[in-house]
């Protein structure tokens, strides 16, 4: 059996964008597990439900999650937790200063992914993708937003590198991208409009993909005569 | 209060009270932006606060319509008086009744009239979003924003969608035919 483990940004993307449904089908037909971790599941559930503004979505979405995900819980995963949150918060610094990239939740699931093997980590946000994909592209991005020098910690750089290089990364945006490449989504018209459509309307919710790279997904998919 | 924290906290709040005595609200945008690089690097939460102050004063003293309401200049004054308060306070070392002093801004909004007070509370609410989004394009993970502003990953999931943080040259990691690759090999059945 393949597994995902999802980051809390994706869930909310395709949530927002009423595509649960979607997802479960992409789940079913390709037998695939989907794993959220306790972190993850309280982000996705405990916090909105305390405010009004996405008690409801988060309502509806418990119930996927009951039925469609396992949720990883192991307590024995605190301390490689720890340490890694401390080499992400600690990898870049000015003056001195180390910047705190990351909390505890999304560094979680990045380890669970990475710990089981996961076939991939499904993650929408940016600074979690860029540090396990690419962490110069982030030093980059500080440099130029910061209009300073950004130091970096070599040998956690290094340790990160080692650890999360090759794991397979994907957004909601590329399982959406999947779950239109076959036709799952019966109740709408296809056309070239939905995929423009679909895509949008994961980026507007706050899944990390630019204009660019929407323009050339809807590109291969012309190509690919769909 | 680290030393380096303070003196950048007096800078903006000197320049702040200024803008407000020459109704410079654009001032006081920028003011906010200047010290979103300050809480992006110290993360300490006076920062953050007085980003989050000025961001929603900026607005409020945009808007001329609120300035029509019956409490405006009783929430003018107590702003006024509160952040001279506050330069005071910080100059002389005495953080805790600085922070009184930020306090009684915050909760000066709890005096006003019932229109004035709705329209500045949803400002406040709406600036800790803006500053969470402008946190997030410069490198911090939104897990780590929702933390520093106490607010919730679904709510900055909403409002960064409408920015174009994630058309920067940086956000693009690997090409877009090879992630889909990998993803049509997961789901092949």
């Amino acid at each position: 059996m393949k597994t995902l483990v999802f980051d809390t940004g994706s869930i909310i993307s395709i949530m927002t964008n009423n595509l649960m449904d979607v997802l479960i089908k992409l789940k079913e037909e390709s037998h695939v597990d989907f794993i959220v971790t306790n972190e993850v599941k309280k982000e996705l559930l405990d916090i909105p439900i305390q405010g009004k503004k996405f008690k409801l979505e988060a309502i509806m979405l418990d119930s996927y999650l009951k039925k469609y995900f396992k949720t990883f819980s192991n307590v024995s995963f605190n301390n490689i937790v720890n340490s890694v949150l401390n080499l992400c918060n600690n990898l870049f610094s000015v003056n001195g200063q180390y910047l705190k990239l990351v909390d505890r939740a999304e560094v979680e699931a990045l380890i669970v992914a990475s710990s089981m093997n996961a076939d991939a980590f499904v993650v929408d946000e940016r600074t979690i993708r860029l540090l396990a994909e690419n962490p110069m592209k982030l030093h980059e991005l500080f440099e130029r937003k910061l209009h300073t020098k950004i130091q970096i910690n070599n040998r956690n750089l290094r340790e990160i590198m080692d650890k999360f290089s090759g794991m397979t990364i994907l957004r909601s945006c590329d399982l959406m991208t999947i779950a239109y490449e076959k036709q799952l989504f019966v109740k709408f018209d296809f056309h070239e409009e939905f995929l423009d459509a679909l895509l949008w309307g994961l980026k507007l919710r706050g899944c990390s993909v630019s204009e660019e790279e929407i323009n050339e997904i809807i590109k291969i998919e012309i190509n690919k005569g769909l | 209060m680290q030393k380096d924290v303070k003196e950048k906290i007096l800078e903006i709040l000197r320049e702040s009270l200024n803008a407000i005595a020459f109704n410079k609200p654009e001032k006081l945008r920028e003011l906010s932006d200047k010290i979103i690089h300050s809480a992006s690097i110290y993360q300490d939460d006076n920062v953050v606060s007085v980003s989050v102050l000025i961001y929603a004063l900026s607005k409020i003293y945009e808007r001329k319509n609120y300035r029509n309401c019956r409490d405006w200049e009783k929430f003018n004054q107590l702003v006024v008086v509160n952040l001279k308060k506050a330069v005071e306070t910080l100059e002389k070392d005495n953080d805790s009744d600085y922070y009184k002093a930020i306090k009684g801004i915050f909760e000066s909004i709890n005096s006003l009239d019932r229109k004035l007070k709705l329209y500045i509370e949803q400002v406040f609410e709406k600036a800790k979003v803006h500053r969470a989004s402008r946190l997030h394009e410069h490198g911090i993970s939104i897990g780590r924003t929702a933390d520093i502003l106490g607010i919730s990953k679904w709510e900055i999931m909403d409002y960064i969608g409408s920015t174009g943080i994630s058309d920067v040259r940086e956000s693009k990691t690997i090409p877009i035919d090879k992630r889909l690759k990998k993803a049509r090999e997961l789901f092949s059945s």
